[in-house]
């Protein structure tokens, strides 16, 4: 692979941008000595400058406190659906790979047809069969991510379950349960990894449309989908308050998706 | 023996779209809350006997299971039901609103091959492959809904050579569909330029090259087909993200559509709309899958298929 | 701030209709400067579409009113200075006990698909209107609710209304698009259709004919070239001058605004204050205060928090109003002092504008003195252990000034100690809440031109008594002044109950809204209501 996003320098500038993101999710308060929440009338629809590195938006708010906090409700939401979807992604999937072949054959075909669409698709029927709200969103964008996590739990299962150690540890007598878990699960779990890393940038941008689209949390919770939403009608006189925060959706995704690339050319690459 | 294949394909395709059906059907049953309440509101100050009325007229006080196989026949006579909300049948509701997001997903699928095949042919075997595979990276990874918001402060705030909003000619497509092409066409550029590179070292190709076809010819006329496949596959995914963007994009910009619909439905918990979105998207689902299917026999000489009658008539 | 064609707004965030008084000869919103020209098309953006909601007679949305008054005419009209002028009635007598109204309809008016209007035509509306398979609180209400005992035929060109006690705003409301008149022949042909609208059902006697409908995008009217039976004194007494009226949705006030200023519509309506300063000279810009109940706070009295009078009134008074509405409307609308808009006819008390006030140590004193001394970790009072605190419910979608009123509101509170919990929720959720009872404050307008709105809202058992009142006292002053014709006899009446909320601060009023309208100098002769919504009977395009 060649250019310079796959390269080193993405690479680093990648890792770099996504500790920033954790960090901010973590310990917002080492970025910024403001609350999120608080008001100030006096200083409503600030542009970008001292004090305000990304300006105040209409009640006054800070753009880049409210952006530095959003950080855990976006990432938040990323990481633990995405966590959540690989669990049982794992167990559905190993479940069915060691499972009958007609009872793994319907889920498959399932799964399969899942797997053609995009995840925010399928959240946002996940959503309108929830009903909108904050869990629901999380509960949708992981609902979308497990066909994925599914798939490739089943697919090594079934490698797994045909090498020499496995057979052996069932010819022992050994539980087939304690098998998957002992033996099957840990192989899982690198190229699940992979997927997952590249699956919570996914996963964020899905949980940012359906807040953007009033699915989600609700004002004044400084989730980034929201704050994009939030400064909609200000565009012509106060870019500022979408702009910010959509800038920081997309680099967090960018650098989710490069780290994850490489690390799953790195899995590729021991393979071979 | 083609009429067998023909037989199971269409026993598939309908296998599919019963189960979204009945997925669709035993999800929203499960969903708490009357819909004869959200329906009236609070200040109709219906009585319960008006509740109970309305209740034997949409079929509500049935057990679950007739519910059911009334619901799957009214499907195959193609009534989806009545909306609760606009209260017209949900067959109408789609059809007013389909024709706005056929235009617009057939605009955005034509930007997005565009850029897509501009792209690969250009880059292909050139240094600029770095850039444009930043560019693709960066078209995949921002939220279409921010994409319409700068697009729509640049071009329609800004410089204003296009409407804000609504679906008034062709200049007001053009944002809505560059907002949706522009992740697809990221996402089938990389597939495009990974399947050129892949025929590249195909033998045909050297035979070509061989025969003194030259670089851009060639590109276009074989290793361009060869390339095709692996998009061709993404198709169900494209559909998915040309519908999921146009709820996000009808949003942005104002725009009447199935989206739009799909969205006031779902906030306001219009069951039979919902119901009938997620069937009529499994129908769209199945049938593009079958043109991929023939597509795929035409593009690549190489697949044998038992369809040659299908090819024949090409 | 999100499109929903579907949106059933109960008594939601948005103000409703309950009493609209028309004023046909109001003052006019635009004024082009070109020369008049015959025919053509005005069109006119607006931010929601009342799918689902067209029926007159039940819808409580305020932009079906807007949307329907140029098909739909009334017996009578209300001008600016709150006098009733003769529409489709000629004339009309009130009997000496209040109690019976006796019409003379005119006899030239015909429905536009050709069926007349007369005595039976009129019947056959109100007798819809309290029918409940209508569904209708609105319109039902406007007409009299319980004290509306019916309406005969006593020959094709008179009619009677009868009530069983007086109901003074009986003539204005009739002049309201609610109580407006379907052609009989739509009546009982199509009456489970009404909701649904559109061509062929949708048929009034008006200046205009609906003539295409596409949810979620366009309304298309064009005129009815035999309308000649405009209100008494309107401008324009026959058909309308343009041919075609446009009517576009556009949920996004920004998108609204472009629209306007890029010559794509000719009009928009409900134009956020935010986008005023992107609104140039070439514009003509109307306001209009709404009158009714301003935007405002309920108070649940009947829960442990605000079952105490101090508590409440340290909630009113903790926040400081003024600063937030003009941080968040930027002078383009007042802060409100009492429950009645300055506009409403004939109840106003500007005296209360001198009472209210900020005042945070007033209000600590207050929650000290009630009990609500200590602190818990985060800063909130607390009583016994239990934080003052206090879950605010409202109807989704939350237009977003409103959202940064509430925000506001939340942090300015969270300075005295006092916890809001805002929890904005979709229909159902806030319907099961609403029902339930299980919310401390809920939120907003209610446009209506007559002060009699206040029964609903503080008397017991009224549709709108979000604050659970239920006091005798105040029931029998609104039953007085519904009953009363006399003008400052009623504002005396409606005096006493805006003072005695003021003292008890059951309705906290934030705002009062504005109706604002701009358009294009290239278009002329539009008039408003009272509401200050558009009319479009006289509206011409110019050169």
């Amino acid at each position: 692979m060649r250019g310079w996003a796959r390269g080193r320098l993405g690479l680093v500038a990648a890792v770099f941008l996504l500790l920033i993101v954790v960090a901010m999710a973590v310990a917002p308060w080492i970025f910024t000595p403001l609350d999120p929440l608080a008001t100030d009338t006096s200083q409503v629809l600030r542009p970008p400058g001292w004090g305000h590195p990304f300006g105040t938006d209409q009640t006054g708010r800070d753009v880049f406190t409210r952006v530095v906090y959003g950080a855990s409700y976006s990432l938040g939401v990323g990481v633990g659906a995405t966590a959540a979807a690989l669990v049982v992604g794992i167990v559905v999937g190993t479940l069915a790979g060691l499972a009958p072949r007609v009872i793994d054959g319907v889920a498959m075909r399932g799964v399969e047809i899942l797997l053609a669409f995009p995840e925010f698709l399928i959240a946002l029927f996940a959503i309108a069969v929830l009903g909108p709200g904050p869990v629901n969103v999380a509960t949708a964008v992981g609902v979308a991510a497990l066909p994925a996590y599914i798939r490739v739990a089943r697919a090594e299962t079934l490698v797994v379950r045909r090498a020499g150690y496995v057979e052996a540890a069932r010819g022992l007598g050994v539980h087939p349960l304690r098998v998957a878990v002992a033996h099957i699960v840990p192989n899982t779990l690198r190229p699940l990894g992979v997927i997952a890393t590249i699956g919570i940038g996914t996963t964020i941008v899905a949980a940012a449309g359906l807040s953007f689209l009033g699915l989600g949390p609700q004002d004044p919770t400084p989730e980034w989908g929201l704050l994009l939403s939030g400064g909609r009608n200000l565009l012509g006189q106060a870019w500022w308050v979408a702009f910010f925060p959509g800038v920081l959706i997309t680099l967090t995704v960018v650098s989710a998706t490069v780290v994850g690339r490489r690390l799953r050319r790195a899995g590729e690459g021991r393979r071979s | 023996m083609i009429v067998r294949r023909i037989l199971e394909r269409v026993a598939g395709m309908v296998v599919v779209v019963w189960g979204a059906a009945t997925a669709a059907f035993l999800v929203l049953k499960l969903v708490p809350g009357d819909p004869v309440d959200v329906m009236l509101g609070v200040s109709a100050q219906a009585s319960p006997e008006l509740k109970q009325s309305i209740r034997a007229e949409l079929g509500l006080d049935q057990p679950l299971i007739v519910q059911y196989l009334s619901y799957l026949a009214r499907l195959v006579r193609g009534d989806f039901g009545t909306s609760y909300q606009l209260r017209l049948p949900v067959t109408d509701v789609i059809g007013q609103q389909l024709g706005y997001t056929l235009q617009l997903a057939a605009a955005s699928l034509a930007i997005a091959l565009v850029i897509a095949l501009v792209g690969a042919v250009l880059v292909h075997g050139r240094a600029s492959r770095g850039i444009f595979s930043v560019l693709e990276l960066l078209a995949i990874s921002s939220p279409p809904f921010w994409i319409g918001l700068v697009l729509l402060s640049i071009f329609a705030f800004g410089l204003g050579w296009f409407p804000v909003a609504g679906a008034d000619g062709i200049q007001s497509l053009v944002l809505p569909a560059v907002t949706i092409a522009l992740p697809v066409a990221g996402i089938l550029g990389q597939v495009l330029r990974t399947g050129l590179e892949d025929a590249e070292e195909q033998p045909f190709v050297t035979t070509a090259r061989a025969r003194g076809a030259g670089s851009a010819r060639l590109v276009l006329r074989h290793t361009l087909r060869h390339a095709a496949i692996p998009a061709l596959t993404l198709a169900g995914y494209i559909v998915g993200s040309l519908l999921g963007g146009a709820v996000v994009v009808e949003s942005v910009f104002a725009r009447p559509g199935l989206g739009r619909v799909a969205l006031a439905a779902i906030t306001n918990r219009d069951l039979p709309v919902v119901m009938g979105i997620i069937v009529f998207t499994a129908i769209v689902f199945v049938l593009v899958n079958l043109v991929v299917d023939l597509a795929y026999r035409a593009v690549d000489p190489r697949i044998e298929t038992p369809t040659t009658a299908i090819r024949g008539a090409r | 701030m999100f499109s929903r064609p579907g949106s059933f707004r109960i008594a939601g965030s948005l103000a409703l209709v309950v009493s609209a008084a028309l004023v046909l000869a109001g003052c006019s919103a635009s004024a082009g400067t070109g020369e008049k020209v015959e025919g053509g098309t005005i069109s006119f953006g607006v931010d929601v579409d009342p799918v689902g909601h067209l029926d007159v007679h039940s819808s409580q949305l305020d932009i079906n009113a807007i949307l329907q008054r140029p098909v739909f005419d009334s017996l009578v009209s209300q001008k600016a200075d709150g006098t009733i002028v003769p529409w489709l009635a000629k004339s009309w007598q009130v009997s000496d006990d209040q109690l019976q109204y006796t019409f003379t309809l005119r006899d030239d008016v015909t429905f536009s698909d050709g069926e007349k209007f007369d005595a039976a035509a009129v019947k056959a509306n109100f007798d819809h209107i309290v029918d409940p398979a209508t569904e209708s609180a609105q319109a039902s209400s406007l007409i009299g609710g319980a004290y509306y005992a019916g309406t005969e035929v006593i020959d094709p060109t008179t009619v009677r209304v009868s009530f069983s006690q007086p109901y003074a705003p009986f003539l204005a409301n009739a002049a309201s698009v609610q109580l407006g008149f379907y052609s009989p022949k739509v009546l009982a042909e199509h009456a489970s259709e009404l909701k649904a609208g559109g061509p062929g059902i949708s048929v009034g006697s008006g200046p205009f004919i609906l003539s295409k409908y596409t949810p979620g995008s366009e309304l298309v009217y064009t005129k009815n070239p035999n309308y000649n039976w405009a209100p008494e004194g309107a401008t324009n007494q026959g058909p309308a001058s343009i041919d075609e009226l446009d009517v576009k949705i556009l949920p996004e006030s920004s998108v609204r605004t472009s629209a306007l200023t890029s010559g794509q519509v000719d009009v928009i309506g409900d134009t956020a204050p935010s986008s005023l300063s992107q609104i140039g000279d070439g514009f003509t810009v109307t306001s209009t205060e709404s009158p009714g109940v301003p935007y405002s706070l309920y108070l649940n009295v009947t829960r442990p928090v605000f079952s105490d009078v101090a508590v409440r009134k340290a909630f009113a008074g903790g926040f400081d109003l003024d600063a937030a509405v003009k941080a968040v409307f930027n002078d383009s609308y007042q802060r409100a002092y009492s429950i009645l808009g300055p506009t409403t006819p004939d109840s106003y008390d500007a005296a209360l504008e001198k009472s209210a006030s900020f005042d945070v140590d007033a209000a600590n004193d207050a929650l000290d003195a009630a009990g609500w001394s200590e602190r818990d970790s985060d800063g909130y009072r607390t009583k016994n252990g239990e934080r003052l605190s206090a879950r605010w419910i409202s109807y989704t979608p939350v237009n977003e000034d409103n959202a940064n009123l509430a925000n506001l509101i939340q942090d300015g509170l969270k300075k005295i100690g006092f916890e809001v919990v805002h929890d904005q929720l979709e229909p159902g959720a806030y319907l099961d809440a609403y029902l339930a009872g299980d919310y401390d404050l809920t939120d907003w307008g209610f446009l209506s031109a007559d002060a009699d709105v206040l029964r609903s809202h503080l008397g017991t058992g009224g549709y709108q008594n979000a604050s659970h009142l239920s006091d005798p006292e105040i029931d029998a002053t609104l039953a007085s002044a519904v009953a009363t014709t006399d003008g400052s006899k009623r504002a005396e009446l409606y005096t006493k109950l805006q003072q005695w909320n003021a003292k008890n601060a059951v309705i906290v009023p934030l705002y009062v809204p504005e109706y604002i309208l701009a358009s294009s100098k290239k278009v002329g002769g539009i008039e408003v209501d009272i509401h200050g919504w558009p009319l479009f009977s006289g509206a011409y395009v110019t050169k």
